[in-house]
């Protein structure tokens, strides 16, 4: 039979790295062929080629059983073949139908015809019934609503093939059951639906088959009805899932509190929130997007301004107005953004700087020279302890991978001798590899008497790798899970505020 | 925690050969072999070029772009800029000339009079911008154009637009002809500024704080560095070699003059530029800032020398400037 959409033995290399290795795949029309794998498993570059942004080293491409080269994103659009990225295409001044629009517009000799356009395109966002108008700015819309105008315009004249690049994952829950019911009405027609995704759990609900791919190779293709989560993950990490996750050592019973927050309200949305720490402790932080977990993360170091609470770190208070980056690490409380690139690391400069640059007056001598020796000897012996590759304090940062990359940031707290480390998002965007020691790592600090809030939105690592876990919910935190207690069933209720908890109690929400 | 993998280790031991040369070639990119470059076009079209007249005289000159270079250096470290440099000159030139006036016949006194104000002001113009840029968050380009603009117009207006004359002479028998250990004093200031700049930004936290900013703001922020005072101080340490500028400067010409230095603000960022200082912060040294202002001088010199019109070197000034910027990005870009 022929294929819609076929990849064989397609070949990419970069600088250093295979990213596909003789990668197949097929793709028939009218299926959901939902593409799985770990971060660098070489998914995206997988569908950059199919969408033009990359070319292939080796191996061929067929679009309905014809041999094409996809020479650029555009030429790709010719071709039928469409793709919706998380880094959406959107231009936000501009309004949505003329977003939707942008390249194609509808002229009237060379007159734009702007009623037609805007009725159409109030005719494309009809199926999502999501109240986005076609006059409105790009800008002043919400993160979701961005994303269905970006999959309107992709569907606007009805593509071959659609490829979509985690498109629950910034999507709320009704959000995303319209996104289903698109994708279904797409499917019937005969279209063919690329569905990268990190949610395992949705694959049952939209995908017909699944491909995984681990370090750039082609593992297998399964039938989605056929297959569970368990084997998925086996199949994405090379692992059993018990290999994954350490072992969680319990908290002492006698441990004392290190961070008390209370009543915590700010600015831009968290609402009374109240929670302790405990040294040895790793408290996970869960919720969706925009349930305000990020932000309590960079509440606690005064990145957001505050409108009320009170932050306690070994029983004394900091003050709102002293509430900085700087007065906290004074105090020993650390913050690791989740945008380790944009945020957290020095790119251009070496590893050597990048970690050692919060505790320089360490490595002071007098008249505030540096021993350069003593600080390329701790630099070393922390080279060598996380496994940090290449092993030079001497490399630059943005040369190295996401992991290596994160590493290097906690050697920061390290290096400081932290005792609360706040870490947003640590393992986002890093191999299993890298992930495993970022774990084994945490574990060690927690059973070393530090203390750590593990702001993430992976469901299992909540589950696996936190002695409790928080559940945020529309800027309020809504739930504490102990460990022993922590199901996915249970988290979700949390997660979609179908429950919360008063007072130790959990109660149903009436809505 | 497993141990670094051998394979790995083997793989980057060869990345040491030759380390002298990917280490320069890194650090000052291309210019050393512009420089022999130029070196040897010169010598070939004019036999006037490569003598030991000539070459003193380039470097005599070069040293103060040198140092000029070394304070925009500063500021473009950590991501900015400073268009009034020149201006600054100008009216430190202006000030201690007034000064000088005032003692005649007695040189201690005048001398240090002259370098107290022309560091303070300079310092003061300094501050200023760096208050701006840090407090109140005005972009660089914006906040540094005005002041060369209103600095300029001061300076101007003090002068009432004439030089001043009769100078005393051992202002300039002291600080430019005058020797001291056997070195010539610019020389022997330029040295120092060198030097201290060099400890200053290799071996002190505030050389790592300004590398830290200009790389990315945000991260030092959350590495509990106050950005916003290293920022003010960056702008501030860039007025005081600025007003030493001013002074040996003023010395050279022999009268405080209301427009000198006008040519510095944009010499010296493509001085910096061109010796590997990125436009955009947190990269370059100061070594590769001097060696392209040394590029710059020997470039005029040898076009002067070839009788190549002034008109014609500004444009080719400019399309230098231009050129480094394009080279900057080019080697700087993410990968």
């Amino acid at each position: 039979m022929t294929f819609l959409l076929r990849a064989h033995e397609v070949t990419k290399r970069f600088p250093g790295v295979l990213a596909l290795d003789r990668v197949s795949f097929e793709l028939r029309s009218g299926e959901v062929h939902a593409l799985v794998g770990e971060n660098g498993a070489g998914k995206s570059t997988l569908v950059n080629i199919f969408a033009g942004s990359l070319r292939p080293d080796g191996g061929t491409i067929e679009l309905e059983g014809r041999p094409v080269q996809i020479r650029s994103p555009h030429h790709a659009q010719e071709l039928g073949i469409r793709a919706v990225f998380q880094q959406l295409s959107l231009v936000p001044a501009l309004t949505v139908a003329e977003n939707i629009f942008l390249g194609r517009e509808l002229t009237a000799p060379g007159l734009l015809r702007k009623p037609a356009m805007r009725a159409r395109s109030l005719a494309q966002l009809g199926i999502f019934d999501a109240g986005i108008a076609p006059t409105a700015r790009v800008r002043d819309l919400t993160v979701p609503q961005r994303y269905l105008v970006e999959i309107a315009k992709a569907t606007l004249e009805r593509p071959k093939v659609l490829i979509l690049d985690e498109p629950t994952a910034s999507l709320t829950d009704r959000e995303t059951s319209v996104l289903f019911r698109l994708v279904r009405e797409l499917r019937a027609q005969g279209v063919g639906i690329i569905w990268i995704t990190h949610r395992l759990e949705e694959l049952y609900e939209i995908a017909d088959r699944v491909t995984v791919m681990r370090d750039g190779r082609h593992v297998a293709t399964l039938s989605a009805q056929e297959t569970t989560t368990d084997r998925l993950i086996t199949l994405m990490t090379g692992r059993e899932y018990e290999q994954i996750y350490p072992m969680l050592q319990p908290v002492p019973p006698d441990a004392p509190t290190v961070l008390e927050v209370q009543g915590l309200c700010s600015v831009h949305g968290l609402r009374n929130i109240s929670l302790t720490l405990r040294t040895g402790e790793i408290l996970g932080v869960g919720g969706l997007i925009g349930s305000g977990k990020g932000l309590l993360g960079r509440a606690l170091v005064g990145l957001e301004p505050l409108t009320a609470g009170e932050i306690r770190i070994g029983g004394e208070t900091v003050r709102a107005d002293h509430l900085s980056p700087h007065a906290m690490l004074r105090r020993g409380v650390m913050y690791f953004p989740a945008d380790r690139r944009g945020e957290g690391l020095l790119t251009n400069r070496s590893v050597l700087e990048n970690m050692t640059i919060a505790a320089l007056e360490r490595f002071e001598r007098l008249a505030g020279l540096l021993d350069k020796g003593k600080e390329r000897r701790a630099v070393v012996e922390y080279i060598r302890r996380l496994a940090i590759v290449p092993p030079n304090p001497a490399a630059r940062v943005r040369n190295l991978s996401g992991g290596n990359q994160q590493k290097v940031a906690l050697a920061r707290g390290l290096i400081r001798d932290t005792q609360v480390f706040i870490m947003d998002e640590p393992t986002q965007g890093i191999d299993v590899g890298a992930k495993i020691a970022i774990y084994e790592l945490l574990h060690e600090l927690a059973r070393q008497g530090a203390a750590v809030l593990f702001i993430t939105s992976d469901m299992l690592e909540l589950l696996h790798v936190c002695h409790r876990v928080a559940v945020m919910f529309q800027g309020e935190l809504v739930a504490t899970v102990p460990h022993e207690e922590a199901s996915e069933e249970r988290l979700l209720q949390y997660f979609f505020g179908h429950m919360r908890e008063e007072g130790g109690q959990t109660s149903v929400d009436a809505a | 925690m497993s141990t670094p993998r051998e394979l790995t280790t083997r793989r980057f031991a060869a990345v040491g050969r030759l380390p002298f040369l990917r280490g320069m070639l890194d650090q000052l990119g291309l210019l050393p072999v512009l420089l022999i470059a130029l070196l040897i076009f010169f010598s070939v079209a004019s036999p006037n070029f490569f003598t030991r007249a000539n070459l003193s005289t380039i470097l005599t000159q070069a040293l103060f772009l040198i140092i000029v270079s070394v304070a925009q250096t500063l500021v473009l470290l950590t991501g900015g800029f400073d268009l009034s440099m020149g201006s600054s000159i100008a009216l430190v030139s202006i000030v201690v000339g007034l000064q000088l006036l005032d003692h005649p016949d007695t040189p201690t006194t005048g001398l240090a009079l002259a370098t107290l104000v022309a560091i303070a002001v300079a310092t003061g113009i300094g501050a200023l911008n760096g208050l701006f840029v840090s407090l109140f968050r005005v972009p660089p380009f914006i906040v540094t154009l005005a002041m060369m603009t209103a600095v300029s117009g001061l300076a101007l207006h003090v002068s009432r637009g004439v030089p001043i004359f009769g100078l005393p002479n051992y202002f300039s028998s002291t600080l430019y002809t005058g020797k001291l250990l056997g070195i010539p004093v610019p020389w022997l200031v330029t040295i120092l500024v060198l030097l201290a700049m060099y400890v200053v930004l290799h071996w002190t936290r505030f050389g790592r704080y300004w590398y830290a900013i200009g790389s990315n703001a945000e991260a030092a922020r959350l590495s509990g560095i106050a950005v916003r005072f290293y920022l003010f101080l960056a702008y501030t340490i860039a007025g005081v070699l600025v007003g030493i500028t001013g002074l040996l400067l003023t010395a050279r010409v022999g009268s405080g003059e209301p427009t000198l230095g006008a040519s510095f603000p944009l010499e010296s960022i493509a001085a910096a530029v061109l010796g590997g200082v990125s436009i955009r912060g947190g990269e370059g040294n100061l070594f590769g800032a001097a060696l392209g202002a040394v590029f710059l001088v020997m470039l005029r010199n040898g076009m002067d020398i070839m009788g190549i019109s002034t008109y014609t070197q500004m444009i080719i000034t400019g399309g230098l400037l231009v050129l480094a910027v394009i080279i900057d990005n080019w080697v700087h870009r993410e990968r």
